[in-house]
């Protein structure tokens, strides 16, 4: 299932783009508020009166912003055709609907994921430096960006219609600050983790009613 | 002992106030091609899905290959191909990729997966659309490929909802060799249609439904004798009208300028008299023959039949 998704979002150049817009983001970011000063300058920043460690930990944060949002797009956007035409049912045959919803979890997940990566090593060459905990950053994106596929899975399964992505932005407009002011690993695990569970069961479930109908 | 690879007993199915289905009954014997039919709305394609396991019906039972349908779905999906009415397709991947996707999910050997797509392309005639784009395919080439995919891992039972939809006539034909083929392999195909001429040449029993009841289960010389209480005769003259002559019991079901359809229990004795009085009325009467009527129009009987019985 992951190699159709795979196959599918490649030749579609979604793949591509998906992965890209956090990857690029610090570029844009840091490019944009450095020569709008006038002139070069090395390192990069988006405030000149700032640190290059602040610099870095502010472009982070915003890294992680994008990244945990967007995944919503490559989790509602990957098998919407399949699941609006019911041509997903095909799959059932040979796969079982949790697992159909599951691959769709980890690819999107995975897109993001890298993206993200792209995005702190972006960070890491235009700015000269990581933001500091920049581990414990990297674990709350993970977690974010496994919630919100989740939650992008399942509102595709709940209806194909695009408008429904406005609520995926929503709610993560709840979990975001959520994660950012997460104090500890435990916190961030248990929650995301058991939030992203409940969306998966979730999305397997309606998307097996919905195909019967 | 006849085995049967579908038993569905007392089915019951209700979308809000409409019954799509009440007291649905039939079995499908293992090794042959059945048939299923019904007007648009008779709960066909309700059946077919619950038969699948795609759908769970409100009451009754369901058995595949043995398997109850609720308790063990998934033992009976990996072996039934199922190709629904309406699908859509992937337009960005070819049709190997496709089918080498599905080898993947049904846990085809890697060692074995080119052979089983080859094997399916080669039974569907698709070998020419194998590099194409699922997108630039016509609907007759999609409904090809939709049976290539019910086809790749071997399955014991192919269900089909409509398969002949969107073929043309040569199209049709190959269908009907190809499911020929696969009775020979001992497959099971339960097939619904509407197009009753294809069933007829290749289906070895019938299931008919009706708003939700089957009224026919068996054979299709079985849904021949059944619906034959009366017998349709055709009279043709060389060159003059003919006029139905008195005392006879039946009805004129069709004129031609020379010939007359005629439905009704038409004895020897009676036949003999009428060649008789037209004959002395200066008819040259030519023919006198049982029209053998096509399933099509047995079926149209037969739904008209249990219309009139209803409404009185």
């Amino acid at each position: 299932m992951l190699h159709y998704t795979y196959l599918k979002s490649r030749r579609d150049s979604s793949l591509f783009a998906f992965i890209m817009i956090p990857a690029l983001f610090p570029l844009a970011a840091l490019g944009g508020a450095t020569l709008a000063k006038g002139h070069w300058h090395y390192p990069l920043f988006l405030n000149p009166q700032y640190t290059p460690v602040q610099n870095a930990t502010l472009c982070a944060q915003i890294a992680t912003v994008v990244s945990v949002l967007f995944t919503v797009i490559p989790a509602f956007w990957t098998l919407r055709p399949e699941i609006a035409t019911k041509s997903v049912t095909s799959f059932f045959f040979a796969a079982r609907p949790m697992t159909v919803v599951a691959s769709v979890i980890v690819f999107a997940f995975a897109l993001n994921f890298t993206g993200w990566i792209g995005a702190i090593t972006m960070i890491r060459i235009l700015t000269g430096t990581l933001p500091p905990h920049v581990a414990f950053m990297t674990l709350k994106v993970a977690v974010g960006c496994l919630v919100t596929s989740a939650l992008g899975t399942l509102l595709v399964t709940i209806s194909s219609q695009p408008a429904l992505l406005v609520g995926g932005y929503m709610a993560c407009g709840l979990l975001i600050p959520w994660i950012q002011g997460s104090k500890s690993s435990l916190q961030v695990m248990g929650g995301g983790v058991g939030a992203a569970i409940v969306c998966t069961a979730l999305a397997g479930f309606i998307l097996e009613r919905r195909c019967a109908t | 002992m006849t085995e049967h690879a579908i038993v569905a007993e007392g089915l019951l199915k209700r979308y809000g106030k409409v019954t799509a289905l009440r007291d649905t009954s039939f079995a499908v014997a293992k090794g042959t091609i059945t048939g299923f039919v019904g007007r648009n709305g008779a709960g066909k394609t309700t059946t077919l899905k619950i038969v699948s396991t795609l759908l769970h019906a409100d009451d009754g039972t369901c058995h595949v290959l043995g398997h109850d349908v609720r308790r063990d779905p998934y033992a009976i999906r990996g072996r039934i191909g199922f190709l629904p009415d309406m699908f859509e397709l992937p337009a960005v991947l070819t049709l190997r990729e496709y089918l080498g996707i599905f080898t993947e999910l049904y846990g085809i050997a890697r060692g074995d997966r080119a052979k089983r797509v080859d094997a399916a392309l080669q039974l569907t005639r698709t070998e020419e659309l194998s590099e194409r784009k699922l997108q630039a395919l016509s609907r007759g080439e999609v409904q090809r490929v939709g049976l290539a995919r019910a086809l790749i891992h071997n399955p014991d039972i192919l269900i089909l909802d409509e398969p002949a939809a969107g073929l043309d006539p040569h199209a049709r034909v190959e269908l009907k060799e190809l499911l020929r083929l696969l009775r020979e392999r001992g497959k099971t195909v339960f097939l619904s249609s509407h197009v009753l001429a294809d069933l007829e040449e290749i289906c070895d029993e019938l299931v008919v439904i009706r708003k939700g009841t089957v009224i026919f289960s068996g054979d299709i010389a079985g849904f021949r004798r059944q619906m034959r209480a009366t017998t349709r005769w055709r009279l043709t003259a060389v060159s003059r009208p003919i006029a139905l002559p008195s005392g006879i019991r039946g009805e004129v079901v069709g004129t031609g300028p020379t010939s007359m359809d005629f439905e009704g229990n038409l004895s020897a004795g009676e036949r003999a008299r009428w060649i008789a009085e037209l004959v002395a009325k200066g008819v040259d009467v030519c023919e006198v023959s049982p029209v053998r009527s096509t399933l099509e129009q047995e079926f149209a009987k037969a739904i008209e039949e249990e219309e009139e019985e209803v409404a009185s």
